[in-house]
């Protein structure tokens, strides 16, 4: 009896166990998202969201409902994107009204901070559990995208995109190209970036220096503003973040020009050229000793918190929306946007800018080909790139997005805001430097550029050779 | 014992378990092997390229001074953590007035969270706001201070005291326990025989509780060699490499890199080493206080 007891009990564990691993992620996931969900119901009903930001919402939701082509089965459809605050991310309550119109779909939010976001899909893609929808940067290899399609595992939307209505003139040409890879559609574009150049005009009027409109201006001002006590940029040079080579990348751009410049940081020409070491040497000329002296353990975040809206540093050049959504309203009367000067000598006769898509809108390959799926996640796709979910971004996010015909009530936007983006409209857009870079290439290169901003390289022929070793034919 | 010679059925209460540690380990295990030897980038097809994954990474010195740091980790770890918590768990061992409070106190750190305790550390190393750099501006240290993650002479050791100071807590209680365990007959023989507080340690504790004592220092080896969260949180392994351990290295490979088999050979070559130095120091430990 004692043996056939232990045999029944030894069969039910290993079948328990095999349950257990048997089940799918989305088993789990459902599971525990169902249970996610309902407490965010909840609360949501606890924290009713102002009235006008609901009424935009389902206004933005009216325009692109159709509900009546759906089918009326149950779907699950996993979203994966950046952590969100849900009581003001316009992306959340977009989720969150597709919930409330079809509760047939139960949507499961996967959210995860920052750049953890890549580490995220990129391990969903290897695992072949891409989610069925996911916010994402450009279709480039800096961000491995060109695998995700060299893979299938995200959706061709070329034949859908060409034949729906909803997206003629809604996007223009550049964004279209942007989100193209190998003559074919992969993305929706959704919000764009672009690098600012903000002083602080209280600063320089305190140290009586005039605004640094060209070369000689900037580098006075940033020897003037140290020898004051003041740190004339406000950067990080955290391992692993962009931020501190976004003067490099300006710098590369005005003195060789952006197209020698990717090709550069893809490593097929070499930075010990006569005209990349004079670039070098600007970028050494105004960075040198120029950052904060924790820049190595703050990220952009904490660093403009720290010291730009606190006034202990003049200059920040970055990407916009990093920038403003950091920006305290004390300091935002003190700040005014400039064009990056030219180099001395320079191959543009105009200063230009970085500018381009910075968040598009992907759909896995596996759900898209799912007959149930597919129309929800064109309803759900189409919301979270209309027209007038794209006023909300730019009214209540401060975002930049690259929609066609937008009417934006002026009275949300800043002085700020509309002062760089007219210099942003005014400038030729350059393709942001890392876009072709090679993974692990670019790490090295990150480490070479913070090394230079802590003053490692003297001269700009050093600093070109350090390149070189990092990035040149690797 | 040796009752389960006769008593096999037993043995099929071990099959859930073995089947699991099968699934999440031993498969996984040799299939990160495989990947060692290939240049499989996690999306596309892998092709075997031999051991030129186990070349590149040895002749990489970034690989070898993260290596030297774990062992440097490993010795201050078994230094500092150990020994601090045997010293700690030797006065307490006897009670008195407080001792519930100090032993309280002295494991509560173990049941913060790692990045709880980081974030609590990024400010004490703050330079201007600090605890550390106060305190020595106060004893008229100024010209010592400094952002101590910043600077690549201090940033490891000061990250690497996190895990060391949180975890004294974890081997008091252990060694505590073991202490315990110790007859009072031999101290007071020992007393007898004339023995100081700093002999009855040496000669009567440390040998009674020495099995014990190798599972610890075994255990802080391990800590050290295989620690990634208290690095990746603080610093990512910057500024630059200057606190980049292997585990960091790896993920780096695998996660930024895109490149699965390289990440995964510096995976297989860390476990080598785990194994090596972990298996060397049981078995040379045990033979120290070899009891007859």
């Amino acid at each position: 009896m004692k043996r056939k007891l232990a045999l029944a009990m030894a069969v039910c564990l290993t079948i328990s166990a095999l349950v257990g691993c048997g089940q799918t992620p989305a088993d789990t996931q459902g599971a525990q998202s169902a249970q996610q969900e309902s407490t965010e119901a909840e609360n949501t009903e606890k924290e009713a969201a102002p009235e006008e930001d609901a009424q935009s919402t389902e206004a933005a939701a009216d325009d692109t409902q159709t509900s009546g082509e759906l089918p009326d089965v149950p779907v699950t459809i996993r979203f994966a994107t950046q952590s969100m605050d849900r009581e003001t991310s316009v992306r959340y309550q977009v989720l969150e009204q597709f919930q409330k119109d079809y509760p047939n779909v139960t949507l499961e939010i996967e959210e995860s901070p920052g750049n953890d976001l890549i580490t995220k899909i990129n391990t969903d893609v290897m695992g072949d559990n891409t989610p069925d929808m996911f916010t994402f940067w450009r279709p480039e290899a800096k961000w491995n995208v060109d695998k995700y399609v060299e893979k299938g595992a995200i959706a061709d939307l070329t034949d859908w995109i060409n034949e729906d209505e909803f997206f003629t003139d809604l996007f223009p040409e550049y964004a279209w190209k942007t989100s193209t890879v190998n003559d074919r559609i992969y993305c929706l574009p959704k919000e764009n970036f672009y690098v600012e150049f903000l002083v602080n005009k209280e600063i320089f009027e305190q140290y009586n220096l005039e605004l640094p409109t060209d070369w000689d201006k900037l580098v006075t001002a940033c020897n003037a503003l140290r020898e004051n006590g003041v740190i004339p940029w406000t950067v990080d040079t955290k391992e692993g973040m962009d931020d501190s080579s976004r003067i490099f990348n300006a710098i590369i751009n005005r003195a060789v020009g952006n197209s020698k410049g990717l090709e550069l940081l893809k490593g097929n020409e070499s930075f010990q050229q006569e005209d990349v070491i004079r670039a070098l040497d600007y970028f050494l000329e105004v960075t040198v000793g120029n950052a904060p002296e924790d820049a190595a353990a703050l990220d952009s975040s904490q660093i403009i918190t720290k010291y730009l809206n606190t006034g202990k540093a003049a200059m920040i050049l970055n990407n916009v929306s990093l920038v403003d959504k950091n920006l305290t309203d004390d300091i935002f009367d003190k700040l005014v946007p400039l064009d990056f000067p030219l180099t001395p000598v320079s191959v543009i006769d105009k200063p230009s800018l970085e500018q381009d898509l910075t968040q598009l809108v992907y759909i896995g390959a596996d759900g898209w080909n799912d007959a149930d799926k597919q129309p929800y996640l064109k309803e759900l796709a189409r919301r979270l790139v209309s027209r007038e979910t794209a006023k909300l971004y730019v009214e209540e996010e401060r975002g930049i997005v690259p929609h066609l015909g937008l009417e934006v009530d002026e009275s949300k936007i800043t002085d700020l805001q509309r002062e760089a983006s007219a210099i942003a409209e005014n400038s030729d857009g350059d393709k942001w430097l890392l876009s072709f870079a090679k993974a692990g290439p670019v790490d090295e290169f990150r480490r070479v550029i913070n090394e230079a901003w802590a003053g490692k390289y003297a001269s700009g022929e050093e600093l070109a050779k350090a390149l070189d070793d990092v990035l040149y034919g690797k | 014992m040796g009752g389960l010679r006769y008593q096999k059925k037993i043995l099929l209460f071990i099959i859930p378990a073995l089947f699991l540690y099968i699934l999440f380990f031993i498969y996984p295990f040799f299939q990160t092997v495989f990947y060692s030897f290939t240049n499989w980038d996690g999306f596309t097809g892998a092709s075997l390229i031999g051991v030129k994954n186990f070349g590149q990474i040895l002749g990489d010195e970034v690989y070898r001074t993260a290596v030297g740091r774990i062992f440097i980790w490993a010795g201050l770890s078994i230094l500092l953590k150990v020994g601090s918590a045997l010293v700690i768990a030797y006065v307490l061992r006897k009670g008195g007035k407080g001792a519930s409070f100090f032993r309280t106190v002295v494991f509560l750190p173990y049941v913060i969270s790692s990045s709880a305790m980081c974030l609590m550390f990024s400010v004490m190393y703050d330079k201007e706001i600090g605890l550390i750099n106060i305190l020595l501006r106060a004893i008229g240290l100024d010209s010592v201070t400094r952002y101590w993650l910043v600077d690549e002479k201090t940033v490891f050791y000061a990250v690497i005291l996190i895990p060391i100071y949180q975890a004294i807590g974890y081997f008091f209680v252990i060694l505590f326990a073991a202490m315990k365990d110790v007859p009072e007959d031999l101290y007071e023989a020992g007393r007898l025989d004339g023995t100081t507080p700093l002999t009855e340690f040496t000669r009567i504790t440390i040998p009674y509780i020495w099995p014990t004592l190798v599972v610890c220092i075994v255990l802080a080896i391990n800590g050290a060699f295989q620690n990634f969260d208290y690095i990746f949180i603080m610093t990512g392994g910057g500024p630059g490499h200057a606190s980049e351990v292997p585990a960091t290295y790896m993920y780096k490979s695998i996660f930024v890199n895109g490149q699965y088999g390289y990440g995964s050979a510096a995976a297989l070559i860390l476990f080598v080493i785990t194994l090596v130095v972990t298996g060397f120091a049981r078995k040379g430990l045990n033979h120290m206080y070899r009891t007859e």
